[in-house]
This record gives structure tokens, C-alpha cells and sequence, in this order.
């Protein structure tokens, strides 16, 4: 009788592909648990020339969205300091203060004062103007008499002189230094906008 | 005495052979040697300004610009580069509480020159460093690229892109 059972449930199983089954009481038959493995797919194996045929095709189109992208026109970074802040504009009727009415007298000698401040300029440009030219010509005899004197040396002293740039050069403080200064305790922290 | 002046006669020759060649030149305009500077140059010349009072700052900006075109240097382009910003805590004595806060805004900006002849350059600096103001830095340096990608936003999308192109092994090479 067992025999008979496990042939069929046997049988049964291999019916199970084709149709839907069930195993309910009435049938009385036990059947053994579907084991849903078969042996391992071969790994395909794809032809060289094909791998690298689809990662050129790969690159080429990262290639040519990186070619749209930079057509775009690039984006400058944003100066704070040309921006008038919005709290300001926003302000700006409380702010703007009623001018007082000058007086012709006044206004006659603020008129004199930008002229002569005006030719003060002036004259400050173009004593300014002056020196540089002295300096140049200066420079270009120093330079000419060298090269009437010897060529070679001319020759040395055009040269570009690599220790001169790049150079960094600070300006004058309000009050020199304090010698052995003993600063205070603190945190000097860069909070500028940080790109990446 | 003589001999002394036949030296400088010599040295004389020497200096104007090469004038002396390039007028007797067939094949080529007269004006392509003469167009060529005098003295080597420095193609691109930076100089930038560095101070904490913008006024200030701006208006020496204004004279470098004045000194640069008085010296009959070439200005290509002047830009502003985003401020730098700092916040210094004071501690009290034997502690971490804050005492006092300040936040300084360091201002940028740099004048760009092209075809600076070398011997001009001691001149500019001189000229330019008897005027530094109060609190103000100034330095000379060549462009880099690295300057002009400061200036702007980084695209992270494009660089995301470059960055895996690389990786997969650089562009593709074109076939001839």
C-alpha cells in the first residue's frame, strides 16, 4: 500500500508543473516537499570585444553629457559686498532722512572747496605722473649705457628674476608691534562660505 | 683711452648687428620683429589687494589701475573674489567664556596685467608698495588656472561625471 501511496505522490508531483493541485484530507496523499533548486546556470561568457564595445559606449555618453554640461555658461561666485542687503531696501523709506535747504553762501563754497580740492588732485596726479616717468627714463638710460658697456650683462639684467614673483607684501599697521606680547587666550576660526 | 672707446665700438656693433639683420630680411615684414617686446615678459601678471576696510581697499585699487596705466602696462581684466570672513573669540583670563567676539571681513581683489616687461615689474612693486595703506596686503603672482576656477561655483554635477569618467578610464580616443 505504501508503495502504491509513494508512486503516486511521486506522480503527483510531477504533475505539479502542469496543473494546480491540492492536498487536501480527501485525497489522503502526503506529499514530499517541492525542493525548488536545479543545478547552476552556466555563466555566459561574453565576448571581449563586446564588454569593451558597451564601456565605450558607456564613457561616450558620459562624454557627451559632460560636453552639454560645460556648454552651459559657469556661474561666478557671488560678491557679498556689491549686494545691497535686502534689509536695507526693505528700509529704505525710514531710512532716507529729509536734506536740509542750504543756503546759496554754502553752496558757493562747497563749489570752491571740490575745485580747489579738484586742482589739489590735479596736481598731486601729475606730480605723481612726473616721478614715474623719471624712474622709467631713469631706467631705460641705466639699461641703454649697460648694453653700450657689454652686451652680456645687458643681457643678465633683462632677464625675469624668479625670486621677485610671486611676492607678498603687507602694509603698515596703526601701532608697531608690542615686543613679547602675551596674547590672550581665543579662537581665530575662517567662516567664509565654504564651495566644494 | 683708444682702446677703451674701440671696446665700446665693438660693444656698439654687437648691440645693432641684429637690427642691422632684420632690416635686410627678404621673406618677412620688417613689423613682425619690431612687434615683439623688447624685454622678456611675464605673460600674466595678478597683483591682488587683500584688506579689511572695503573703502579703502577700493580706492587703492583705483591707484594701482592709475600707476599701471601711467607705466603703459596692459590691463586685461580686474575681479572681485568672494571675502573672506573670521571670527575671533577673546577667552577671559583662565577660562573658556567668551569675553569678546569680533568677525572680520577680509576684502579680495586683483587687477590682472598682460605683457608685464621684467624690468617694469621692480618698478610697479616699488611704486605700488611707498603707497600700501593701513591694513593692506598686496602680492604679485602669475595666473593660474587654479585662480580662475576660484572664481567660480563649482558645478557638482560635472564634477560627479568627470570623476566617474575617470574612473571608467579617461575619454575615449578618437579613431583616426
Amino acid at each position: 500500500m505504501s508503495i502504491i501511496a509513494s508512486a503516486f505522490s511521486r506522480l503527483s508531483l510531477h504533475q505539479t508543473f502542469h496543473r494546480s493541485f491540492t492536498t487536501s484530507s480527501v485525497v489522503a496523499l502526503s506529499v514530499t516537499p517541492i525542493l525548488c533548486g536545479e543545478p547552476l546556470k552556466k555563466k555566459k561568457k561574453i565576448d571581449p570585444a563586446i564588454i569593451k564595445q558597451r564601456e565605450d559606449r558607456k564613457r561616450k555618453k558620459l562624454e557627451k553629457q559632460i560636453r552639454r554640461l560645460e556648454k552651459n555658461a559657469r556661474q561666478l561666485k557671488p560678491i557679498d559686498e556689491m549686494e545691497v542687503p535686502l534689509s536695507l531696501i526693505d528700509e529704505k523709506d525710514k531710512r532716507t532722512r529729509p536734506l536740509p535747504k542750504l543756503t546759496a553762501e554754502v553752496v558757493e563754497r562747497r563749489a570752491l572747496l571740490e575745485k580747489s580740492w579738484a586742482r589739489y588732485q590735479l596736481q598731486e596726479k601729475l606730480r605723481d605722473y612726473k616721478i614715474i616717468d623719471r624712474v622709467q627714463r631713469a631706467q631705460q638710460k641705466a639699461l641703454q649705457e649697460l648694453r653700450f658697456e657689454s652686451k652680456e650683462l645687458y643681457d643678465q639684467a633683462i632677464q625675469i628674476d624668479p625670486n621677485l614673483v610671486p611676492i607678498h607684501v603687507d602694509g603698515p599697521t596703526a601701532t608697531p608691534a608690542i615686543d613679547n606680547y602675551e596674547s590672550p587666550d581665543g579662537e581665530y576660526v575662517n567662516i567664509s562660505k565654504k564651495w566644494d | 683711452m683708444m682702446k677703451k672707446s674701440l671696446c665700446q665700438l665693438r660693444n656698439l656693433y654687437k648691440c645693432y648687428s641684429h637690427v642691422s639683420n632684420r632690416s635686410l630680411s627678404v621673406y618677412e615684414p620688417v613689423y613682425l620683429e619690431l612687434l615683439k617686446p623688447p624685454y622678456p615678459v611675464y605673460e600674466t601678471l595678478n597683483v591682488q589687494i587683500k584688506g579689511y576696510d572695503y573703502a579703502i581697499l577700493e580706492n587703492y585699487q583705483r591707484y594701482v589701475r592709475k600707476v599701471a596705466n601711467a607705466m603703459e602696462l596692459e590691463i586685461a581684466t580686474a575681479w572681485a573674489a568672494p571675502p573672506e570672513k573670521f571670527k575671533i573669540q577673546k577667552f577671559k583670563p583662565q577660562s573658556s567664556v567668551v569675553e569678546s567676539e569680533y568677525v572680520l571681513t577680509l576684502y579680495h581683489r586683483t587687477i590682472q596685467l598682460l605683457q608685464v616687461g621684467a624690468p617694469s615689474v621692480p618698478v610697479l612693486l616699488r611704486l605700488t608698495q611707498a603707497a600700501l595703506p593701513e591694513g593692506v596686503s598686496l602680492s604679485f603672482a602669475e595666473h593660474s588656472d587654479e585662480d580662475e576656477e576660484n572664481r567660480y561655483v563649482p558645478d557638482r554635477e560635472l564634477n560627479e561625471m568627470k570623476k566617474e569618467l575617470d574612473e571608467l578610464g579617461g575619454p575615449v580616443k578618437k579613431r583616426k
